[in-house]
């Protein structure tokens, strides 16, 4: 009768299984919240933000804020424009605020 | 007793479950790295070619600058130049993975505009407008190798970056422009083209 208590008490063989799976579902669970989280608030996008805004316009135009005759906002801050925004027409101009 | 018994075969073996962990943490970290590393890279690279095109379009432009016989001949120098310099003989971007030309005003180099934009052509003389006359390049580059941070290279605007060159020199008249325009005052000007 003792024997087969203390065997009871040992079998717990399946104990690993269950807490793997159960882990493994927890994990699953907050990887999937993860990627859907990455997609829906477009979290590529805003790590590529100073890129392809930024630099976009610093390659084209010289200028982080600089716009052309392509954007839809008109000319600002452009090099070589002449009226419209106060700002056009500049020559030389720090990127960085004073 | 136990502690001075001599170690057996099976008490030497490493816990069971743990054989394969580093192997998954090395590739889970691998592929973080990885993705990292070649961001930096694939941008580092972009970014030489990128000023690579800045000098292209200007050497274009340049071409284009110079007088000719006709605008054709002057656009067609600016082409010439720049498709010795941005394509392969095939007609291909050299560096596609880094750069690829869209749009353009020629379906044969893509990227490129030569004709000048809607601005100078809608105010003829205007001086507001008179400089633009020049070569344009646009192309447009991905951002990541590697699938990162949910963004893969075919998975829209955030993996993609669209850049472009312009390079405004002007033009000086052609000699067939030159003529017509001596035509109209009538030798009051001798001095020829």
């Amino acid at each position: 009768m003792r024997l087969k208590k203390i065997s009871r008490i040992a079998d717990r063989s399946g104990q690993s299984t269950i807490e793997l799976i159960l882990l493994l579902s927890a994990i699953s669970a907050f990887a999937l919240i993860i990627v859907q989280g990455l997609r829906k608030y477009d979290l590529a996008g805003v790590v590529t933000r100073p890129l392809t805004t930024g630099f976009k316009y610093t390659y084209q135009y010289g200028h982080p804020d600089a716009r052309g005759f392509d954007d839809p906002e008109g000319p600002k801050m452009h090099p070589r424009v002449v009226g419209g925004d106060p700002s056009n027409l500049r020559i030389f101009i720090n990127p960085r605020s004073q | 007793m136990s502690a001075l018994r001599p170690k057996t075969e099976t008490s030497r073996k490493r816990p069971l479950g743990r054989t394969g962990q580093a192997t998954v943490e090395f590739v889970l970290t691998l592929v973080l790295f990885l993705g990292f590393a070649l961001f930096y890279i694939q941008n580092a690279l972009m970014m030489g070619w990128a000023n690579y095109i800045h000098y292209a379009t200007f050497m274009s432009a340049r071409a284009q600058l110079s007088a000719g016989p006709t605008p054709q001949d002057q656009a067609l120098r600016a082409k010439t130049v720049a498709t010795r310099m941005l394509k392969r003989e095939s007609g291909k971007d050299r560096f596609p993975s880094l750069g690829q030309g869209v749009d353009g005003d020629d379906p044969e180099v893509a990227g490129l505009f030569i004709e000048p934009p809607e601005q100078f052509t809608a105010a003829p003389g205007n001086p507001a407008f008179s400089w633009l006359e020049g070569v344009r390049y646009r192309f447009k580059t991905r951002l990541f190798r590697l699938p990162l941070l949910g963004a893969a290279p075919s998975r829209g605007p955030a993996s993609e970056l669209e850049l472009q060159s312009e390079s405004w020199l002007g033009r000086d008249p052609s000699d067939q422009e030159c003529m017509n325009y001596m035509k109209t005052v009538k030798g009051t000007l001798d001095n020829g083209c």
